[in-house]
């Protein structure tokens, strides 16, 4: 970009850091007017949280913005709107039963006041039309209710609305921020939304995220590419291939002895079928279908949205999951109905991504949530729990585990994120799995103790039990595994062995999943 | 922070015991006391239940009318039942736990709707059995069940507040049910993924909740002599009251029956003393909201302190 015209917006050395983990760290960012500019990285790489900041939903635990070159902290999302910035959420940020008009200006109606404390709805809609008409949207009638619009018509709204706010707070040139705009919509859908993108840019600055390195290439001015929280790379127009923004993404040190990949349990015909996954199909999984033999670690591995927690619900039987195809445990193929329940019986144990919300109940202590899947073991006449037992129990899995705790009586909620995890999976341990299904076991846990949960897996495989993981960490999922399928848009595209002595890299499998 | 929300309501009660002692000696006679516990003991009964329900992130609104129903059932039945008619009560509230857990379940309607139509129902299915009036009861030893005092002050219905709260505690620290309740209040999924049918536990939980305040309506006739169609509408405040004053948050997941006890302590307390103080009695009900209003302050603010940590 040419150095002579100045940035309309700047980020300088700019970290983000929750509970004293550092998420993104040392962070400049530019944007011109006019300008599309793109953020490109793997998943956690800080792409959604450095939108975010810009946005106003996070605000920086180092570092500063300027907007129009003016010092720009806000310190919610609608600070950031009345300066000119605009996200375009994900999860669309549209109340579906106000009408169109009513969306735009929502939380802004005091400036529609009339006599009487009543609201001048014919202000609001004449001026909703005249801008949808001048975006080129005038089949879109702002007196209509928003559910009643198709997804990506809701997604123009949403736009639209960026651009209704800036001229309303006198914004003459706004940002927007499309945070994965494509991934709920469909190609045709997607030509539409890259056309409008690009008429729109006369009057405003674009900033993309998304998970097709392709729409950077069709869309983009300029790149930034992100790693482990840093920027690594920033590319103008005609600089930037997929194999360099693939080569800037990854490319991090694996450390073998980090992944115990020495104690990698070599997996032989003769060992027994764990699961098999037949044409798994529902939602928008088409059709995957694999096997696990017991002592074999499975990776699953693709971007966020490509299906592969879905895969795992389903084996796990944590509603909702994709209903088509069939699971087989040990040769028992598992119902649609009361799936969970079914799971549990053929000692399936499931360890999710939301340990806060899913796998744990910080209010219980640490033995109780340990028995929580185990209470038979731990009952004395019918029903009644030992306490006794219980506590012994505890014991030994916290020695086992290394749990940093005061004991057993310790509520969970004082454990740090580590310890909590490895409660959830001797909550597990405890009853005894033929099949752990592991979501990103090492989210928000440190680095020691990740290291002590792939101890953990090994001896477990050692054992004879089998591992589904699925991870977000493209390291930690080479590292682990015995074999690794990739999936990308719902399919399984690919299935590749990772013995020690040949794992795959991290480039080969990012260009299956893009 | 958490020793604090446990110490918390131990001092309320030192603090109300205190005042209320310096205000008014005769609040800490002998006789006060028992009147204390009488009032306390009825009322634990039934927050037992009631913990049970909230800590499932749930409510039950019906208490008061189960209760009364359950008391005017009791009533009629005695001169034909004697002894036999507290248990029929307890059925009675049992059958109606049950239809409410049975609606919340499978109509997947809010437990307070539920249990707010319900209980409104049994309003008028009171009225219908008592006539709008009161139901006496003369059987002497259907009145000693509840006053008979074995010691010197102690009436009887202390022993079955003691004897039904040691067994909830029992169930809420050691047992499946107990653990799921809470699980189930501190969230669903957990509870599911770990393969619990969380509906049965719901229904269980409503169906305790019922017969307990089945139990409380026959002994709340007896100890007053008579069944009238109004005499449980207290619980229904009350009993919410003490849940969450003893430290059971309001939303679920945090808390058990054994706190409900100070609870129930602070709340009898509070009432016997504005009681004996002569404070105004529409007072005294502005009074009663405040507290609860108070103590929902204080139990949700520690659960968001907790979520933020």
């Amino acid at each position: 970009m040419s150095d002579d015209r100045k940035p309309i917006f700047q980020m300088r050395a700019a970290a983000k850091r929750f509970a004293g983990v550092t998420v993104i760290e040392d962070v400049d960012l530019d944007i011109f007017a006019n300008e599309i500019v793109g953020i490109a990285g793997e998943n956690g790489a800080g792409k959604s949280t450095t939108l975010k900041m810009i946005a106003g939903i996070y605000s920086p635990s180092e570092g500063s913005m300027a907007l129009f070159g003016r010092a720009f902290a806000p310190e919610r999302y609608t600070d950031a709107v009345r300066a000119g910035v605009s996200m375009v959420f994900q999860e669309q940020a549209l109340v579906p039963n106000l009408r169109v008009y009513e969306n735009f200006f929502l939380s802004h109606e005091s400036k529609f006041s009339r006599a009487g404390g009543f609201v001048d709805a014919g202000r609001m809609i004449d001026l909703s039309e005249r801008h949808l008409r001048k975006l080129g949207l005038g089949h879109i009638d702002p007196r209509k209710v928003t559910a009643s619009y198709e997804f990506h018509d809701r997604q123009m709204i949403e736009i639209a609305k960026a651009f209704v706010l800036a001229d309303f707070f006198e914004v003459e040139h706004p940002i927007l921020l499309l945070d994965e705009p494509t991934a709920a919509i469909g190609d045709k859908e997607v030509a539409v939304l890259f056309e409008s993108i690009r008429r729109f840019r006369d009057r405003a600055s674009f900033v993309l995220i998304t998970h097709r390195l392709s729409e950077y290439m069709t869309l983009c001015d300029r790149l930034y590419v992100m790693k482990d929280g840093r920027m690594v790379a920033e590319m103008a127009r005609g600089e930037f291939s997929t194999p360099r923004i693939h080569q800037a993404m990854v490319g991090r040190e694996r450390d073998e002895e980090y992944y115990k990949e020495k104690r990698q349990r070599t997996v032989a015909d003769s060992d027994e079928i764990v699961l098999s996954v037949d044409k798994l199909s529902g939602g928008h999984v088409k059709r995957v279908s694999f096997a696990l033999r017991q002592g074999e670690i499975l990776g699953i591995g693709g971007l966020v949205g490509c299906g592969k927690e879905e895969v795992a619900r389903a084996v796990v039987g944590f509603e909702p999951f994709p209903t088509g195809g069939t699971v087989t445990i040990r040769g028992n193929k598992l119902p649609v109905r009361n799936r969970g329940k079914s799971c549990v019986t053929a000692n399936v144990g499931f360890v999710p991504k939301e340990r806060k919300i899913e796998g744990m109940i910080p209010y219980l202590s640490v033995a109780a949530n340990m028995s929580l899947a185990a209470l038979n073991k731990v009952t004395v006449l019918p029903g009644f729990i030992s306490a006794v037992r219980e506590s012994r129990l505890a014991r030994d899995y916290i020695k086992l585990l290394h749990i940093r705790t005061t004991g057993p009586g310790q509520l969970c909620q004082y454990l740090s994120g580590g310890n909590q995890q490895k409660v959830v999976m001797a909550k597990w341990l405890a009853k005894g799995v033929d099949l752990l299904v592991l979501d990103n076991p090492t989210r928000g846990v440190d680095v020691g103790a990740k290291e002590e949960i792939y101890a953990l897996m090994r001896d477990l495989t050692a054992k004879g039990v089998a591992i589904l993981l699925i991870t977000d960490d493209l390291l930690e999922l080479i590292g682990l595994s015995n074999r690794i399928l990739i999936m990308r848009e719902g399919e399984a595209v690919t299935e590749r062995p990772a013995p020690p002595e040949a794992k795959p890299t991290e480039q080969e499998l990012v260009s299956f999943m893009i | 922070m958490t020793r604090l929300r446990h110490l918390a309501p131990l001092l309320v009660l030192a603090l109300l015991a205190v005042v209320f002692g310096v205000l008014n000696p005769v609040f800490v006679t002998p006789e006060n006391a028992r009147n204390i516990l009488f009032q306390a003991s009825v009322l634990l009964i039934a927050s037992c239940g009631a913990t049970f329900v909230i800590l499932m992130g749930s409510i039950d609104l019906s208490v008061g009318a189960v209760a009364t129903l359950a008391g005017v059932v009791a009533a009629l039945l005695v001169p034909s039942l004697g002894y036999g008619s507290i248990f029929v009560a307890t059925l009675v509230g049992f059958a109606i736990g049950t239809i409410n857990g049975l609606l919340y379940v499978y109509l997947r309607i809010p437990s307070i709707l539920v249990t707010l139509g319900v209980g409104t129902s049994l309003t008028g299915v009171i009225l219908f059995l008592s006539d709008g009036g009161s139901i006496p009861i003369r059987d002497a030893e259907y009145i000693a069940v509840t006053q008979y005092e074995f010691l010197a002050y102690l009436p009887m219905i202390i022993v079955f507040a003691i004897l039904v709260y040691s067994v909830c505690v029992l169930i809420g620290e050691r047992t499946r049910f107990g653990r799921m309740t809470l699980a189930i209040g501190s969230d669903e999924e957990t509870a599911k993924l770990v393969g619990v049918s969380v509906d049965y536990v719901k229904i269980q939980a409503f169906a305790l909740s019922g017969a307990l305040c089945g139990l409380c309506g026959a002994l709340l006739a007896s100890r007053l002599g008579t069944a009238t169609g109004t005499m449980g509408d207290f619980l229904m405040l009350e009993t919410i009251t003490a849940v969450v004053v003893g430290g059971t948050a309001i939303a679920g997941g945090i808390g058990g029956v054994a706190r409900t006890l100070l609870g129930v302590l602070v709340v009898a307390m509070l009432s016997n003393g504005m009681n004996i103080l002569a404070v105004h009695p529409y007072l005294q009900t502005i009074i009663k909201g405040c507290v609860i209003l108070l103590a929902v302050i204080a139990t949700s603010r520690s659960l968001s302190a907790r979520d933020l940590s």
